[in-house]
């Protein structure tokens, strides 16, 4: 049962990767939604540390490779971003909505703070209107989510 | 019972230390071989790719049904205005023969120049690189410009493995790019602004550079030949700084409709 769990998580971790990659593929700078990062924070909430820094493992790779400014960018900024989750589940409790929308919101903001220092420090002069734009729509984005899973879960 | 957990504690903790070690020293150390590695495995998912394309356009058909429907009814607005248009048509014709002899196309360039798919892009929306499917084996070096058929400027090669090679969009954050009015060869710099479009930035006042105006990359480019189509001059605007100076908001050429093929000059790499 436990491995039956962790086998369909992994298969929607890769249709989710994939449907990023492929979806989100824009040659334009554009606001994309990261499919991948609420998945993660997700998984986060549901499954084992060691497990989730697997799949981080998977997914910075590929995000290296597609669209890194240097190698080992996405595994740093993801590792920042759900370390620092790791860190709010040590004062908010992870199994109920509220705490939940808090610890998530905080990692995809922790998230984008990342990229735009990252952007800021090594690419563009200017605060990148893109990165915030993203950073909008995938926090709204886990918002919906997140209220849809709970009303489902309720049931 | 105290000690024996503090050990366990501890043993647990070294071996988390030690497995993290490796790991990092892993992903790092790995760079060259992941990158190819991962592009081939993509590439080859790429059929499935193609399927989510064709679904992805579907569902974003029907999700913007309403907005089809006024593009329908505006097509055959248009569609009576091209009717009326068609006598002009050979004004139009002599204008692009006029420009074609002007930008040399093709034929007088003499350049070499290598065919390659975009196998992927960006998934993030943020850097504008992509891969394609021609690497060192046929010739390719990092620096090589990317064009379009019609020398319409996309970008260049940042870094080239066997296979494939990584490239940098125009449409890259950090991109400037020194530009050549090709009517009145006035010179300015295009860059990206905070919301990624095009700008012609500080141009002077007595500058001639007119809506419409079509821009080439100058010879001031480290990165870029010369005399590769970048983009039309859109709208114009007094700078918000200094009133004396202009600023232009340019829309680029490169059509993303029209990439999935691009070519390489092989022959000439600006920045060696």
């Amino acid at each position: 049962m436990i491995i039956q769990r962790y086998l369909l998580n992994f298969i929607l971790f890769l249709f989710i990767v994939f449907f990023q990659i492929y979806f989100g593929m824009v040659l334009f700078l554009s606001p994309v939604l990261n499919f991948a990062l609420i998945f993660l924070i997700f998984t986060f909430f549901y499954f084992p540390l060691p497990y989730l820094f697997f799949l981080i493992f998977l997914t910075a790779i590929i995000f290296d490779v597609l669209s890194g400014l240097f190698w080992g960018m996405n595994l740093f900024v993801l590792l920042i971003s759900l370390g620092a989750g790791i860190l709010f589940t040590r004062f908010l409790e992870k199994s109920h909505l509220f705490p939940r929308l808090i610890i998530g919101q905080s990692i995809i903001f922790i998230y984008y703070s990342c990229l735009l220092i990252t952007n800021l420090v090594l690419k563009t002069p200017y605060i990148s209107f893109i990165i915030f734009q993203q950073f909008l729509i995938t926090s709204i984005f886990y918002l919906l989510l997140s209220f849809l899973l709970n009303k489902i879960a309720s049931k | 019972m105290k000690p024996k957990n503090n050990f366990h504690f501890l043993l647990l903790l070294v071996i988390l230390i030690i497995t993290s070690i490796l790991l990092f020293k892993f992903y790092f150390s790995q760079e060259k071989t992941l990158k190819p590695q991962l592009v081939y495995g993509l590439e080859r998912g790429g059929l499935v790719g193609n399927y989510l394309f064709n679904f992805k356009n579907w569902t974003n058909d029907l999700l913007h049904f309403n907005s089809l429907r006024k593009q329908l009814s505006e097509l055959k607005y248009e569609n009576i205005k091209f009717i009326n248009q068609l006598q002009n048509l050979k004004e139009t014709e002599e204008e692009n023969t006029l420009l074609k002899n002007v930008l040399k196309i093709k034929d007088e360039t003499g350049w070499s120049i290598v065919s390659a798919k975009i196998i992927l892009m960006d998934p993030s929306g943020l850097t504008g690189s992509f891969w394609i499917n021609k690497g060192t084996k046929t010739g390719l070096k990092d620096g090589m410009n990317v064009v379009l058929e019609d020398k319409i400027l996309v970008g260049r090669l940042i870094e080239c493995f066997n296979n494939y090679c990584r490239g940098e969009s125009i449409f890259s954050p950090e991109t400037k790019i020194s530009v050549e009015d090709l009517r009145s060869s006035t010179l300015a710099i295009a860059e990206k602004d905070i919301k990624g479009n095009f700008r012609l930035k500080l141009v002077p006042y007595e500058s001639d550079i007119k809506i419409g105006d079509i821009l080439i990359t100058s010879s001031e480019n480290t990165n870029f030949l010369k005399g590769l189509l970048v983009a039309k001059v859109k709208k114009s605007g007094l700078s918000s700084d200094v009133s004396s100076l202009k600023e232009f908001i340019l829309e680029p050429l490169l059509n993303f409709s029209q990439i999935s093929s691009v070519l390489i000059i092989t022959d000439i790499i600006p920045s060696s």
